[in-house]
């Protein structure tokens, strides 16, 4: 009975403390996207401003977020039933933009005016070791090339 | 390449949606899911159970039950279980389904009550021949419990309380905590213990068609419940009887003949029996005074 109580209580906390920080999450991303919008950020291979001659640095933005109890609950549910894993998906979304910013914001202060080649990569921490305590988090590695152009520093 | 600055909108790829509403429709599937299986498992188990051919029940559960009941019974006793079981016999006759083996108990307790369970047991408390005026009175008691036998309703309890006790056991595991066991064990016993609504009336539908076929008529069907209810009035206490059985005036209403008949009386063993059981409990609560 009590791991009953444990589970419910985590659940709750999970929703609770979750959904706080998603919020603020959300927030500072959406600010930090409207400060760095200047700076674009693409997966191809080339950009006008190479033309002006420019130098590439390899830029990297990574973040780690976790799970609460009450996602897996919800999502543990869905595994049941199909369809698709809301709760899930916000964390996906938050990772994915919280990686390109950082990535951006590296970039940013080599003095880059655009970062090119992006690639973005999705790993599961602690999925090895599915034990019945833990709980899984979510990993997200944007990197790409920053160019900066020649006469930056001139 | 032109490059406008732009902020995308939000929404794109997540879905906007409560998860405290998700949440709610979630479980509320889990729980519609949970008991539609546990419905179907008690229907399928009582059209299954009822396949195992009383006999089969009876030699299973005949002798448990019997050993439950280890009452010495005086020479009385049995004159008066004799009387009863020809009684029986002779109500049996009038089924229309093959007859039944069975066997009678009698209980002393001055509570009035009358058990049907496995193995084919019928019980009466002496407490019950207090509260009925005539043969038919008593033959209708007999015929209802008897009924519950022939509609396989104690066996049908018993499947249920299977299928509830395995539920239990899944969702909660073996040896959960004990008072959590302790509530479970108590709700099978009850379920498996107590008839339902629907059984019930079978039952008393049952015993008016023995009585009919037996002595021509229904009239005085209706007497225990009278009686029992006559007891409730005077003294304002509930008897037991009318707790574990609900709403007696419907039964009353179904049993009840508006023609005046003709009653058998009681034999003289059972009016007999009754003045020495009240003498032997006067004795009783004289001696304890």
């Amino acid at each position: 009975m009590f791991e009953l109580y444990l589970f419910l209580a985590l659940v709750a906390l999970g929703y609770i403390f979750g959904q706080w920080i998603e919020k603020k999450h959300y927030k500072d991303i959406i600010r930090r996207e409207k400060e760095t919008l200047s700076v674009p950020v693409v997966s191809l291979k080339s950009y006008p401003v190479m033309e002006q001659g420019a130098t590439g640095h390899l830029v990297s933005g990574n973040v780690v977020i976790s799970i609460d109890r009450f996602k897996q609950l919800l999502a543990g549910l869905r595994n049941f039933f199909g369809g698709r894993v809301t709760s899930y998906e916000t964390l996906l979304d938050r990772a994915r933009r919280e990686a390109v910013l950082r990535m951006k914001e590296r970039a940013i202060s080599y003095g880059a005016k655009a970062v090119i080649n992006i690639k973005i990569e999705t790993a599961s921490i602690s999925k090895g070791r599915s034990n019945k305590g833990s709980v899984g988090s979510v990993e997200v590695v944007a990197y790409g090339t920053a160019l900066v152009p020649n006469d930056f520093l001139k | 390449m032109q490059y406008t600055p732009k902020h995308i909108p939000e929404g794109i790829n997540t879905t906007q949606s409560h998860p405290l509403k998700e949440l709610f429709v979630l479980l509320a599937g889990t729980a519609a899911l949970i008991f539609s299986v546990i419905g179907i498992a008690l229907v399928l188990s009582d059209k299954l159970v009822s396949y195992i051919p009383i006999e089969l029940e009876n030699k299973m559960f005949g002798e448990s039950a019997a050993q439950a009941f280890e009452i010495k019974n005086s020479e009385e006793d049995e004159v008066l279980l004799d009387y009863l079981k020809g009684l029986v016999e002779k109500l049996q006759e009038g089924a229309s389904e093959e007859q039944i083996p069975f066997t009678l108990h009698l209980i002393h307790s001055s509570t009035p009550n009358a058990f049907a369970f496995l193995g084919g047991h019928i019980g009466v408390t002496t407490g019950l021949l207090q509260h009925v005026q005539s043969e038919n009175g008593l033959a209708m008691v007999l015929a209802h419990e008897l009924g519950h036998h022939y509609n396989r309703d104690p066996i049908k309890g018993a499947g249920r309380g299977v299928i509830l006790t395995l539920v239990f056991i899944g969702l909660l595991g073996i040896g959960g905590d004990d008072w959590v066991q302790s509530i479970i064990a108590d709700a099978t016993t009850v379920g498996m213990l107590s008839f339902s609504r629907e059984q019930e009336r079978k039952a008393d539908e049952f015993g008016k068609q023995l009585l009919a076929a037996h002595y021509g008529h229904s009239a005085g069907a209706d007497e225990f419940f009278e009686s029992l209810k006559n007891q409730q009035n005077k003294k304002n206490d509930i008897p037991e009887f009318l707790s574990t059985h609900p709403n007696p005036e419907e039964r009353i209403k179904f049993l009840k003949t508006n023609t005046p008949q003709q009653l058998t009386p009681l034999p003289e063993l059972v009016k007999e029996y009754r003045i020495n059981q009240n003498k032997q409990s006067n004795l009783a609560t004289a001696e304890s005074d």
